[in-house]
Formats: C-alpha cells, structure tokens, sequence
C-alpha cells in the first residue's frame, strides 16, 4: 500500500492550481490534436518541447503527457462523424462509427468512445500505480521470435475483417504489403520499389493512405449520391441509452484488457491493438453481421483499446526508459531536458514527479471525459450541415493533415490517389481494411521474422522452442479456426435474415 | 456557455494552424542581399534529418535556442526524418536554398558513414560545407545484467573462441553500431563477418533486445545505454572512447583495458553548398562562443550530450581522415554497397 501513499501525496501535488490548468490545458490541445488528422501527438509534443524551457518540469510534463492521452479521446470524433480518421487507431472506429453517425446515432456513438476511453484510461493508471515494475520486466521478455508470432496472429484479422469474399481480402492484403515495401528495406537497407525516384526512398505514409481510402473517398461518394447531410435524422441523445451501455460494457472490458496487454510491448502501436480488439469483439459477439452496420461495441472496443494502449505505454517508459510510440520517444526527449532519466532510479530520486504526473493523468482523463461529453453534442451537429458545405471542409482538413504530416507534398498526392482508388474500391466491394492491417503489419512481419532467424542462427524451430511465441502460434490457429466458422455462421444469419444481396 | 466553446475551439484550431505553418519563411529572401548585408534579418530553419526526441533532434534544439537568443531571430527546428537520413538531407541541402537560412544538424551517420558505407551515396560528402562540431556521445559495450560476462575480459574471451556465436543488433550494415562491434573484433583478432548482426530499427530497440537477452553485445552509445543500464537491467562493460563517459565514471574505456578503439559519435552543423563564407564564419563562431556558455553545458549535460567543439578546419580534417578510415573498415568487412 506503500503505492497508494505515494499516489495520494502525489494528489496534492496535482491539485495544485497550476497542475490542474496544466492537465486541463494538455488535454484540451490532446482533444484538438486528435481531431485534426495527419497532426499527430508525436509533432504536437514535439512542437510544443520549447515550452520546457519556461517552465518546471511537474507542469511541463503533465501537459505533454496530457497531449498524448487526449489525443486518443480526439481521434474518434471525426471517425465517427465524418469518416476521417485522425489516427491509424481510429480506423476500426469509422467501420461502425460512421454508420452509426449516418443512422442519427452520431450522439451515443460519440458518448461511448468517451466513455470507454475514460474506462480504459483509468484501468491504464490504476495499473502503473500498482505494478509497473513487474509489468516492465515482462515487456523485456519480448523478443523477435514473440513479435513475429504476435503480428501473425494479428493477421489473421484479415479473414474476419475483410468482408464478403475471401479472395478479394487476400488480394488486398497482399496490394497493402506490396505498398508497405516501397522505400528502404529492412536488411538492406537499399531502396525498394522506389522507381528510381529518391522522394519514394521515406515510403508511403499510413496516414495519408488511410485518410485517402476513407476521408476523401467518402466525399467522392457523397458528391456521387448528391448526400444532403451526413445524417438527416436528430443526433440522437448524447448519452448513451441503458440499452446501448449494457451491450457495450463487455466490449469496453475486454477491448481495455487486450489494449492495455499489447500496450506494454514496444512497438506494438494502438494501431495493431484496436484492430485486434474489434476484430475480437466481433469474434465474441452473438451477433457478428451487425458488425460494420453500426453495432455499438465495434466503437466501445477499438475506442477503449486505444486509450489503454496509451496508458500502458507509460509502464515501459518510466519503468524502463523504453518508449513504446514516437509519441512517447519525444517525451523521453522532455523528460532527458529537465534531466530526468527513466527507469527505476526515477521512482527513487524523483519520486514526487513521477508520482504528480500519474496522478494527474488520473484527473486529465476526468477533464478529457469532461470535454468531450458536453461537446458530444456540438460535435454531433456537423452531421447536419448541408454535405456541400462540409464536403470542401473535409477535403482541406484532409489535405492540410496530410501534408502536416512529413511537410511533404508526396503524401497529399498519395492522400487523393488512394482517394479516387477508394473510391472506386467502395463501388465494386473491394475490403480496404486488409489492405491497411497489411501496410502496417507486414514490415514489423519481415523485420522479427529476420531478425529471429538471425539470432537463432538460421534455426527455423525457434518459433516454437520459446513458450511465449509457441502460445501465440497456437492461439493464432485457434484464432484462424474460429475466423473461419465465424465467416460461414455470418454468410448463414445473413443470407436467413434476408439481406443477402448486401 | 456553448458559444464560449465554440470560440474557444475556433482560437485553438487558429492558433495550432499558425504554429503548423510557421515552418514557412517569414520573408521572401532579399534578392539583392551583399556580403556586407546583416545575417541574419529572417527566420532561420534548422533541418533534423530525423524524428523528434532523439539526441540529434535534443542537441539541435539546444542550438537553435542560443542561437535565436542570440541573433534575436527565430531558429526553427524542422523535423525530417525517414530513409536513413536521406529524407532530411535531401530537403535541407539538395532543396535549401545556400542563402544560410537552411541550416543542417549533420551527425557522423548522416555525412561520414552515408560516403564510408555507400560506393554511390545519395548525398555526397561535397554537397555541404561543414560548419563545425558540438557534440560527442561515445559508443560502449554492454551486455545483460544476468549475462555470464562480469566484464569486458570475460567476453572477449568468450567471443575470441565463439565469434560465430556473437550476436549484437545494428540499425544497418554500415550504421554506428556495426562499426563500433567491427572495430572491437578488428582490434581483438577476431573476424567480424563470422559474428552474427540482428538488423533493428531504432536504437532504443537495439538496446531493449540486449536488456532481454535476445542479443548478447550491445554496441550501443552511452546515451542510449544510460537509462536501462542505471535501471538494473543491463550491465556496461566498457566504453569505446578515448576518456571515461561522465555518464559511467567507473566503466573503464576500451584503450584502459588494452583494446585500442576510439569509436564515437558526433554531430554537428552544415550548410548547403555555396552558402557565402561570411555565413559560414558566422555559425563557426556562434557554435563556438555556444560552447562555452554555461546555460548551453547545463542542458547539454541534462541530456547527457558531451559539448566537444572543432572549428571548420579540424572539423573538415577529421572527416576526412574518417572517411578514408571507415571505407576501409567497411570494404575490408564486406558490406560497402
């Protein structure tokens, strides 16, 4: 209970006056951060590092930090809304986000992000209170061997994510790890697939391909529909019904248990986690055609997955020094500016510190679920605005993110290509969430599965010689058994219920 | 109330949207500019050819604060990270104009190791004027805290009778990493093609693998080494430079112990080709006062950096005398390209 102490000091550091408009402050930017696509929390943090050289470090940090995990809260409104994608995280959000948005149910979808986030968030924290140092020596247990065998698990999201035919999601997956190749090779580091041309040499972003494939070809097809509003109906109420809050309750649990799991792993980003936990939702849940038609656990489990991704994040960090994101990598670099080195010795010789910032994470997640409660309703509102006047809107906001992102003109050219290809993808039924999974999942793939075989000289048994990627394997093929059964079951209740031509 | 939310969103998307675009030069650049002309009388960018939070990135803020203090003009770090330096290179030497509003944060991995370890580098060595050095961070030699090796002994033992055993982790072929393990085994007799390198993507990954077991010599710099190794989980056996790092005082370096390397890192300022030498003596001198002033040694020491100065001259001879060194090391290991 030795935690608790400290945690309850560190309170009535937080509590201070300026800690509190700190955390407030951080979270509110966190908010904007993540509704703006393409300006992530790593450039916000990044751009806002100068800051450290005018204030104490508690402050400086408790904003930052307050940055990173607001961002996640952010990240869903304009998934929801408008099928913008702030993050890669949020892409699981617009499959049923945005249905459900167009249905005039863009009211408790936003309350229930909120809610989960807010959920997850405080599991998060109350776990890096209590064990992080056992949390952390764990994460270091994680190999190449135990990556590669948890991004092929990850994988095999694909089967149930990716629609109505096999074939064409296995097409896809395979264009998205073709794109992924282009630009510097994992071993050899020699340009891949860069024709000649050294602007190619970075690669693709993710985000402006994913802006592209959801934002940009949605304007395409609203302006082929000649779409009034995104929703014509009321936004519904802002809360969510009791109704909606019983079916979302497991989805929160289970979507904040796996997040915060995979959160502890370097490099394993809420990208990869809020996939995992939709697809896992759907795989749990009794009825998994609603999926992708506006189900409200497929909002609750990606939004709660994220925030616990982020939370646990910080368990490597002040554990170990390990940043798990780029995000976090820049906030080493505010933390190394005050002097402040990571890992154990932090607890002993800054104890105050770290133990006033994790205590105002607890009250920056009660100010994000504060801010975006209230605002759910204004927010919900841009569903309503005539789609002629909202449609140029999004087109700039996906233009301006994209290029925010590198400064790079490259990525919005790739932003409206993959746009039009969108587009036309949408009309003849072609999955792009395969295509996404495999962008992001294929070079962590080629990168373990090399690595692996180089520290087991070239012994391809030590996948499963190791117990922890052996699990993951096996799980792997349950999931893969599962999948496939889900898939028929699915095809069945649609083609009973009638809606075969879907 | 809701009105009140409203404007404020609007002043905060407003005030994010000008701080994103506040990358763009305030002015047009005065095209009748002489050499007598005030340098500088506009917003400066100083170019990272990497992401944010890095020791690169760290130390370039550091400079572009002074500098800004003291030219009382903005220097603005710009972040371009991607394909091994060449994104950021591109854009601030090929793309920037030479008029020293582009500024480039150089390092040996982005210069030296780019010519040592390419036969047709992208960015070639002539396509900047080096300014000057500031900043040192030596390499050093860390294996797991539970790892059979108490100390740099032990393992050289181990590794002169197993060198197809060793395995250690590197961000390329021809990175930091690959060089400091290569000059180890070079200076110890062992062939360094047998040992076997685990390619990884970032060195905070590199050294995690170490602190897990996964790999067994870690090549990585102080800095990079400093928060698992006082955090317990990883045990630093020897430093590669000439002089003890601050950041151990009691690891012995490599020459201490009879192993005669010198391998560290360092980064520094550049400019774009043909950039006047009025500007080019205007950096040297500012980096120079810079690394004497007592604010700029304390947050160089808070992010464990090493200030270590050269002027244009010595820098310029360095480097090269590294150039012809390295390719050597890299030809003679094999993994030129």
């Amino acid at each position: 209970m030795e935690a608790l102490q400290m945690l309850l000091n560190g309170f009535s550091l937080a509590l201070e006056p300026t800690n509190i408009l700190m955390a407030a402050l951080g979270a509110f930017i966190g908010t904007m951060v993540g509704v703006l696509p393409g300006l992530g929390p790593a450039s916000a943090i990044a751009i806002l590092l100068p800051l450290t050289a005018v204030l104490p470090p508690t402050q400086a940090i408790i904003m930052l930090a307050g940055i990173y995990y607001g961002a996640m809260y952010g990240g869903s409104s304009t998934a929801i809304l408008l099928n913008i994608p702030g993050e890669v995280a949020s892409v699981p959000t617009c499959l049923d986000g945005y249905p459900m948005a167009q249905q005039g149910r863009g009211g408790p979808a936003l309350g229930i992000a909120a809610i989960g986030s807010f959920f997850a968030g405080i599991l998060g924290i109350v776990a890096l209170t209590f064990f992080a140092p056992l949390f952390a020596d764990q994460a270091l247990k994680f190999g190449p061997p135990e990556y590669f065998a948890l991004m092929l698990l990850a994988l095999t999201v694909v089967i149930s994510l990716g629609g109505a035919s096999i074939s064409k999601a296995l097409a896809m997956s395979f264009f998205g790890y073709l794109l992924s190749l282009i630009g510097m090779g994992t071993i050899t580091n020699m340009p891949r697939l860069t024709f000649g041309s050294t602007t190619l040499w970075g690669g693709l972003d993710v985000i402006s391909i994913v802006i592209g494939l959801f934002a940009i070809s949605e304007v395409l097809n609203g302006i082929e529909e000649k779409k009034v509003a995104i929703s014509m109906g009321n936004i519904g109420s802002v809360f969510p019904s009791l109704k909606d809050l019983r079916q979302s309750a497991m989805a929160i649990l289970r979507g904040s248990g796996l997040g915060f799991i995979m959160g502890l792993l370097p490099g394993c980003s809420p990208a990869v986690t809020t996939f995992l936990a939709y697809d896992l939702e759907k795989k749990c849940s009794k009825t998994p055609e609603r999926f992708g038609k506006g189900a409200i656990e497929g909002v609750a489990a990606p939004e709660s997955a994220n925030n616990a991704t982020s939370s646990a994040g910080f368990i490597p960090l002040f554990a170990l020094g390990i940043p798990a994101s780029p995000p976090l990598a820049v906030l080493l670099g505010g933390l190394m500016i005050y002097g402040l080195t990571p890992g154990p010795m932090l607890f002993e010789q800054n104890g105050n510190f770290v133990w006033a910032v994790i205590a105002s994470m607890f009250i920056g997640n009660v100010m994000c679920l504060v801010l975006n409660l209230p605002l759910v309703g204004l927010w919900a509102k841009l569903t309503q605005i005539p789609y002629g006047i909202l449609a140029p809107i999004i087109l700039l906001i996906s233009i301006v993110g994209t290029y925010t992102i590198r400064n790079n003109m490259l990525d919005v050219l790739v932003a409206l290509l993959f746009g039009v290809l969108g587009y036309f993808l949408n009309k003849y039924k072609w999955p792009v969430v395969p295509l996404i999974i495999c962008y992001i999942l294929g070079p962590v793939l080629e990168r373990s599965l090399i690595q692996s075989f180089d520290m087991a000289f070239k012994n391809p048994f030590i996948f499963v010689q190791r117990p922890i990627s052996l699990a993951l394997i096996i799980m792997t093929v349950v999931f893969v058994i599962i999948s496939v059964k889900l898939r028929r079951r699915t095809r069945d209740s649609i083609v009973n219920s009638g809606y075969a031509q879907e | 109330m809701k009105k009140s939310i409203v404007c404020l969103i609007s002043v905060l998307i407003l005030a994010l949207t000008v701080v994103g675009c506040s990358s763009q030069p305030a002015q047009k650049p005065t095209e009748t500019a002489k050499q007598e002309d005030p340098y500088p009388t506009r917003q400066i960018e100083l170019v990272v050819p990497a992401g944010p939070g890095g020791l690169t990135d760290l130390t370039a803020r550091a400079v572009a604060d002074y500098a800004s203090k003291k030219w009382n003009q903005p220097v603005l770090v710009v972040n371009k990270p991607g394909a091994g330096n060449v994104t950021g290179l591109q854009y601030g030497l090929l793309q920037g104009k030479p008029d020293g509003y582009t500024v480039m944060a150089d390092n040996i991995a982005s210069s030296v190791l780019m010519v040592a370890g390419m036969t047709n580098p992208p960015i070639k060595l002539e396509d900047r004027i080096f300014v000057s050095k500031f900043v040192e961070n030596p390499m050093c030699f860390s294996v797991a805290a539970d790892s059979p090796y108490k100390d740099m002994k032990e393992l050289v033992e181990w590794i002169k009778q197993n060198p197809e055993k060793l395995t250690h982790t590197s961000l390329s072929k021809t990175s930091m990493n690959a060089l400091t393990a290569a000059e180890l085994c070079n200076a110890i007799g062992v062939d360094y093609t047998k040992t076997q390198p685990i390619l990884v993507k970032s060195g905070s990954e590199g050294i995690t693998m170490i602190a897990g077991g996964h790999a067994i010599l870690g090549d990585q710099s102080v800095q990079e080494t400093y928060p698992l190794a006082t955090g317990g989980k990883l045990r630093v056996l020897a430093v590669a430079s000439k002089e003890r790092s601050p950041l151990f005082p009691d690891v012995p370096t490599c020459q201490e112990l009879g192993i005669d390397i010198d391998v560290t890192w360092y980064g520094g300022i550049s400019l774009p080709k043909n950039t006047p030498d009025s500007i080019v003596k205007k950096w040297d001198a500012i980096i120079a006062e810079m690394s004497k002033d007592p604010e700029f040694i304390a947050k160089m020491k808070e992010i464990h950096a090493n200030i270590s100065y050269l002027n244009t001259t010595d820098y310029n001879n360095s480097i090269n005398e590294q150039v012809e060194h390295y390719t050597k090391l890299f030809e003679s290991i094999g993994v030129r390209q």
